[in-house]
């Protein structure tokens, strides 16, 4: 990103680009695009994730496995084509945009309901949006709603509505922003902003399957293997605005790579998204959106910070990802990765200068439940020993990193940010949020918002050199289909998958009943 | 010190050196006894380390080639061969094999120290490890080496010492595998050995791990401050020796001294109670005696004292024989010749006093008789002659005769007074009233003169006798005003505090004529006087007043200048 002129050349190339890789990816996928069969309704198939989901409201989902469920539950003001084009989705149309790109118009399609009956209007995209900032919420994705007018009143708790958004009929809204955003739509299309009704605890969607009822905690039906015992089992919506999903039922799975390979070879799990490849699948890799930091926290390191930042950058990346991350990940030489330039690779950095100064003992902080970051971390810890910084690597449980990290509670962490949009502006918000909070987000923002394209990468060099955050790597999933078996997981070009559109080539249930 | 405290002394020394000499004989015999002992129980704790630094060694060598010929290994060189490897997967396998074998140590490299997968350090995956690689070209297959590893631990990456032995592996692999010689190992050889274990290592002198670990450093200090007795350290090498000839670590292991030296110290105390009984009896014994011989001679030294401090009146009672009875016998002859002489000497001095006296008195009593012989012999010739002009001469004849009748007894009324002035009655009197009295009798006083009062306030009462004080200062007053006659002049009486208030210092002094340097000394001697007229008695008895009062009467002068009479009492003690 430093040497502006390249980036700008690679940039330019970003459409053709990306046309380029999708025409190879529908070669190398066969079953996406099988023209002549008719999609078939009926079965249930089980996909087998990293994880078993527990988290759906998209409001709070961050895991891989609780955002691919989410988004099977939830729908979207916007959707993301393969292509990475905007398509309308709860909205009868694209917002269209006032003069000055510092307000939106919406209007959604007539007549949509939420899984539990009650009516999706205006008002309920209003609520949610609010709801994404409100402190109770406490959303790591209330960069979603950061740019709109009256957010900060709204995260700070001195006003439970956003200012900036009008309800003007039942299905009418207009969105005001704080600052010129002419990407805003794009930000509509992230899970974050799912419209979810004002009680429900972000179960209760307007997605094309809902959660069954008894819970999908409780195990699964009879007769199903044994790989889905503790599923997630999800039902179809039969109010869903597309219609009636082809599949009876979705079950989705935590399985390790070991299992997930076993059920796969059995026929019991048609599908797996893992980061590991399965011997005789059909397998796609999901883009890397997943981007990982070393944060260097220089309000506690004070002198020693920028050592250990210059440490950090010198850490071959190449080399990191091909020995420590398992699954497809490209190394990370900017803020942003590859995916979310829309396609094209910035230029790496230049090689740092070996670090000054004594650096003395640090602790790395790192989430225990986060795929790879133990074996991540312990690759840093080696580097940064050669280069004279004693590291002190901390595992500890997801929640309780969440919080740490919230707070800056670090010397060194490695922060994963799972990014939700595919365009640089929108990613930056999210990863200035994620790293340096609303008021990073929001300065960033007024640098971006409205600066061309060929001064993008300057602006996004200089946000991180202000993040304290060397980029390491972003990571992606692969997903993993049975050949001839699965029909209509062609994800979005945001990796996101619609199980909507999924259906079984043939009718057997995908956990291996006839 | 007295002779009788040294003569306790020399009998306690007496007794306490012949037995502190087989005390050292005794106590160095049993200290080399224990000693033996000592270093039996030593060597044994050091065959205990090294068998179980030859187990752990055996241990660490059957690791590495389990894992050699282990199918888990052999599918990562297939795999690598076939290149098929997952290297990110295969990077994180050797922590898994290691946390399954038990082993602190796991490495499978290249030969050249290139890391596949490290349990030890998961980070150094595709790095080329020095240490490995020095242990692939140093050391041979299948035999365990003490090596200081790198080690990822909670506390960041850290040299730790291990036995590791390294087997090849198909596929040009080589697997390391260890065992950590830390605190645990320090603590299985502490419960071996019985006794304090310390890893120590050899190039930096730097302790790696000790047992037992809590509180080690305390433990030394005190033993150190409180001097306990410490235990011998026995060193036992580990790794091989570098270029210095010295190994890469120590394991010293020091057993408790405490059994030595409580054998020790109940025989240092056993016998240390029978020298303190020895001496308590020997001093016992020698006061007793040394009493028997000094009683004497304190006896003879406190007779000297006393004769010292003038009194001749007692002999020195002592019950002795031989040369100290010789000495005391004839101590109190030469007491008793001493008295005798110094009662002759006085009685000579009283006479040649009173000759003195009787001497003076004569001559002042001379001097009226002549005229009085001459009156007595003018009026018989006048008489016998019928000198018409008889009844004057006679009127002439007597009053001369009366004159010096009168004269002749108040020089005998001034020498009864001398003689028998009666003693003094003290009671405690403030000196302001004293001069208040005093000035009470001259209250006019002569024309020309002025008296001056100078009275230091809050003085402290004097203990006399009013009157006798009274007539001293009175004396004093008046030979001033005397002196000052017609000339006139100032008399200044002054009384002021002296040595802290132990004493009130009253003054005379006047501004007349003085009195000459080769008077001074001779001034309160009987019947010197320079008056005409005088007795020469006043100044005599105003001296005596004084000296009864346990005061001093001086006088200081300058001719032409005045003079000056001082006359110190000591005030009222509280």
């Amino acid at each position: 990103l430093r040497t502006d002129r390249s980036a700008v050349r690679l940039l330019g190339l970003l459409p053709l680009a990306t046309l380029a890789a999708l025409t190879a990816l529908a070669a190398a996928w066969p079953e996406l695009g099988r023209a002549g069969v008719r999609p078939r309704a009926g079965g249930e198939l089980l996909v087998a994730l990293p994880a078993t989901p527990r988290q759906l409201d998209p409001a709070l989902a961050t895991s891989a496995a609780d955002q691919i469920a989410a988004r099977a539950v939830h729908a979207t003001l916007l959707e993301v084509d393969a292509w990475g084009g905007l398509r309308p989705g709860l909205l009868a149309a694209l917002p269209e945009a006032e003069p000055g790109g510092r307000a939106f118009r919406c209007r959604l399609r007539p007549g949509l309901r939420f899984h539990d009956g009650s009516p999706l209007g205006a008002a309920e995209v209003a609520a949610s949006l609010a709801r994404l900032l409100q402190p109770t919420t406490r959303s790591p994705h209330a960069w979603v709603a950061l740019p709109i007018e009256g957010a900060e009143a709204v995260r700070t708790g001195r006003a439970g509505a956003l200012s900036g958004v009008q309800v003007l009929s039942p299905t009418e809204l207009r969105i005001a922003l704080a600052v010129p955003f002419p990407d805003f739509p794009r930000v509509l299309a992230a899970l974050p902003s799912a419209v979810v009704p004002r009680s429900g605890g972000g179960r209760i969607g307007a997605g094309p399957f809902q959660v069954a009822q008894p819970s999908a905690d409780l195990p699964a039906r009879p007769g199903a293997g044994a790989a889905a015992q503790g599923a997630l089992r999800v039902v179809p919506f039969d109010g869903h605005w597309r219609g009636r999903p082809y599949l009876d039922a979705l079950s989705l799975v935590g399985l390790d790579a070991r299992e997930a390979a076993r059920t796969f070879g059995r026929g019991e799990v048609l599908v797996a998204i893992r980061p590991e490849p399965i011997p005789q699948a059909a397998m796609l890799e999901l883009p890397a959106l997943s981007a990982t930091y070393a944060s260097v926290n220089r309000a506690r390191l004070a002198g020693r910070a920028e050592p250990v930042r210059r440490a950090l950058a010198a850490i071959n990346r190449v080399e990191l990802v091909r020995l420590f991350v398992r699954g497809p990940a490209a190394p990370l030489h900017g803020l942003l990765p590859a995916a979310a330039l829309g396609g094209g690779q910035t230029p790496p950095s230049p090689p740092a200068p070996p670090p000054s100064g004594d650096a003395g003992r640090l602790t790395l902080l790192v989430s225990s439940d986060a795929p790879f970051h133990r074996a991540v971390a312990d690759r840093l810890q080696v580097k940064l020993f050669d280069r004279g910084v004693k590291v002190a690597v901390e595992a500890v449980p997801a929640e309780v990193f969440a919080v740490r990290a919230q707070r800056k509670d670090y010397d060194l962490a490695l922060l994963e940010v799972p990014l939700q949009t595919v365009t640089p502006v929108p990613a930056a918000l999210q990863a200035a949020f994620a790293l340096d909070g609303p008021a990073t987000a929001l300065e960033s923002l007024a640098a971006l918002g409205t600066a061309d394209r060929g001064a993008l990468p300057a602006h996004l060099a200089s946000l991180e050199e202000r993040l304290d955050a060397v980029p390491l790597f972003a990571a992606a999933l692969r997903v993993s289909a049975r050949p001839g078996a699965v029909q209509g997981l062609l994800p979005g070009a945001d990796g996101g998958i619609d199980f909507g559109d999924v259906w079984l080539l043939s009718q057997r249930s995908g956990n291996g009943a006839p | 010190v007295t002779l009788r405290a040294k003569l306790t002394v020399a009998f306690a020394l007496f007794a306490a050196v012949p037995m502190l000499l087989p005390l050292y004989w005794v106590n160095r015999a049993l200290s080399d006894a224990l000693s033996t002992e000592y270093g039996a129980r030593l060597e044994s704790a050091a065959r205990a380390v090294e068998g179980e630094v030859r187990r752990l060694s055996a241990e660490a060598a059957a690791g590495a080639r389990e894992l050699a010929r282990s199918p888990e290994l052999e599918g990562l060189a297939r795999d690598r061969v076939a290149g098929q490897l997952d290297v990110a997967e295969a990077a994180a396998r050797a922590k898994e094999w290691m946390g399954a074998r038990s082993l602190d140590v796991l490495a499978v490299a290249e030969p050249n120290g290139q890391v596949v997968s490290s349990g030890h350090l998961p980070g150094r995956a595709g790095d080329v490890d020095p240490e490995l690689g020095a242990l692939f070209s140093e050391s041979p297959p299948g035999a365990a080496v003490a090596r200081f590893v790198s080690r990822a631990t909670p506390s960041g990456v850290e040299p730790v010492l291990a036995l590791v032995a390294w087997e090849p592996v198909a596929g040009d692999l080589r697997v390391a595998a260890g065992i950590a010689l830390g605190p645990s190992f320090a603590e299985r050889l502490g419960a071996l050995t019985g006794g304090d274990v310390t890893l120590v290592d050899q190039g930096t002198a730097r302790p790696l791990a000790s047992y037992p670990a809590q509180g080690a450093r305390l433990r030394a200090f005190l033993s150190g401050f409180l001097r306990l007795p410490q235990g011998q350290v026995r060193s036992i090498p580990l790794g091989p020796l570098g270029h210095d000839a010295r190994p890469l670590a120590v394991v010293e292991v020091t057993l408790s001294a405490a059994g030595l030296a409580r054998a020790e110290t109940t025989v240092v105390v056993a016998f240390l109670s029978a020298l303190a009984l020895a001496v308590l009896a020997a001093t016992l014994f020698g006061h007793a005696l040394a009493g028997r011989i000094t009683r004497p001679l304190e006896a003879l030294r406190a007779g000297a004292l006393r004769v010292a401090a003038g009194d001749l009146s007692r002999k020195v009672e002592a019950r002795a024989t031989g040369e100290v009875a010789d000495l005391v016998a004839a101590f109190n002859a030469m007491v008793a010749d001493l008295a005798s002489s110094q009662a002759r000497a006085a009685a000579a001095e009283r006479v040649a006093a009173w000759r003195e006296v009787a001497r003076r008195l004569a001559h002042e009593i001379k001097n009226p008789l002549t005229p009085i012989a001459m009156s007595v012999e003018t009026l018989r010739d006048a008489l016998e002659g019928g000198r018409p002009d008889f009844k004057e001469i006679f009127d002439e004849g007597t009053t001369a005769i009366q004159q010096e009748v009168r004269r002749l007894k108040r020089i005998v009324d001034e020498f009864s007074r001398f003689a028998r002035l009666p003693a003094p009655e003290l009671a405690p009197v403030a000196p302001e009233e004293l001069v208040d009295a005093l000035l009470a009798l001259y209250p006019a006083p002569p024309s020309g003169i002025r008296i001056e009062r100078e009275v230091a306030p809050s003085l402290p009462k004097v203990n006399v006798d009013r009157d006798q004080i009274l007539q001293l200062l009175l004396n004093l007053t008046a030979n001033g005003v005397e002196a000052m006659g017609a000339t006139g002049g100032v008399l200044r009486i002054a009384a002021v505090a002296l040595d802290g208030a132990g004493a009130v210092l009253f003054s005379v002094a006047d501004t007349g004529p003085g009195i000459a340097q080769d008077q001074l000394p001779r001034i309160f001697e009987p019947y010197f006087t320079t008056k005409e007229g005088g007795t020469g008695l006043g100044l005599a008895i105003a001296e005596r007043i004084a000296t009864e009062h346990g005061g001093r009467l001086s006088v200081t002068s300058e001719v032409g200048r005045g003079a000056t009479f001082t006359l110190r009492l000591p005030a009222v003690a509280g």
